[in-house]
């Protein structure tokens, strides 16, 4: 199962979300976002998880939710290991350049931004959830190779090997239009399956199949 | 040197008018010395979100991700660039830093 198995949240998240944590984005989405908090409005890394959440949200209403309040707390570790990564993928990372065309141009995007990017395009694929993503090859060198890895958690019922193609192919086909990134593979990895149970019992249950571009 | 109010803020005009520029986000100093940072925070107008350290010019955008992000970032350059040196700021370079694709 995807999860808080190679994350620890606590340890990781003032730095990385510009002094804040998951849970007080949390709570500053349930509020509306009032009053405003320019800490948070003026952070590129906050809004990157706020986004994140939102989307979460959006894919997990009435299942995860449902898993979150009548389930045994081995769904909301995974829901907490869901909210951990995107709490360290939202924080800025490396510089990841972009190819200059003159000589007082120096462009990079954020690790993060990038993460986001990948994130986003998984997150519109129907009966998908992004657990987590990452950027592996040293994404610091133009023209370096990166492959990409993305791992999910599928609804049951869903065609697998379907979105995991569609989940690819959006991946891929955001890096290349919004980043100079070199990608040699997009691993999508399918890590858990949603079962649609009623209401009550919607378990994660721990799978691991990999499609590869 | 050092960003006069003025100058600054033409700078964040310029580059929020450029397509694709959703957010300007303060930039902040590279890694160094204290001194090194009281320095390079010095060369920010106050309330600015642009930073001149020496003769760079660091920049931090969001895009709203209808403009390919690498021409963004050009776009950006060429913006601050032209402001910049238009209130007579000589520049070396502009690190334009993309934190966030909408």
């Amino acid at each position: 199962m995807t999860g808080p198995d190679d994350v620890v949240l606590d340890a990781l998240e003032p730095d990385d979300l510009d002094g804040h944590t998951i849970d007080e984005l949390a709570d500053y989405l349930d509020a509306g976002m009032q009053p405003p908090d320019a800490s948070i409005d003026d952070s590129a890394a906050c809004q990157n998880a706020l986004a994140a959440l939102v989307r979460l949200r959006r894919s997990s209403m009435g299942s995860l939710d449902a898993a979150a309040e009548h389930e045994a707390p081995a769904d909301e570790s995974w829901i907490g290991g869901v909210l951990a990564n995107i709490s360290l993928e939202a924080r800025a990372g490396r510089d990841v350049p972009l190819r200059p065309v003159a000589p007082t141009e120096r462009p990079v995007m954020t690790e993060g931004a990038i993460r986001s990017l990948v994130r986003t395009a998984g997150d519109v694929v129907p009966g998908v959830v992004i657990a987590r993503c990452s950027l592996e090859g040293d994404v610091t060198e133009l023209d370096a190779p990166v492959r990409v890895l993305v791992e999910l958690a599928v609804r049951s019922g869903v065609p697998i090997h379907a979105v995991a193609e569609q989940v690819r192919s959006a991946v891929a086909g955001v890096l290349a239009e919004q980043t100079d990134l070199v990608v040699a593979a997009v691993d999508v990895r399918v890590r858990d399956l949603l079962h649609e149970q009623p209401d009550a019992d919607r378990t994660p249950h721990h799978d691991d199949e990999e499609d590869r571009a | 040197m050092t960003l006069d109010d003025e100058t600054a803020a033409a700078i964040e005009a310029a580059v929020l008018a450029v397509p694709g520029v959703a957010e300007l986000y303060r930039a902040n100093p590279g890694l160094g010395t204290a001194v090194d940072s009281a320095r390079r925070l010095a060369g920010r107008a106050p309330g600015s979100r642009v930073a001149l350290d020496e003769d760079v010019l660091r920049v931090v955008i969001g895009t709203d991700g209808s403009v390919p992000a690498p021409s963004t970032a050009r776009a950006a350059h060429a913006a601050a660039y032209e402001a910049a040196t238009g209130h007579g700021v000589t520049l070396a370079r502009v690190d334009v830093r993309i934190a966030r694709v909408g």
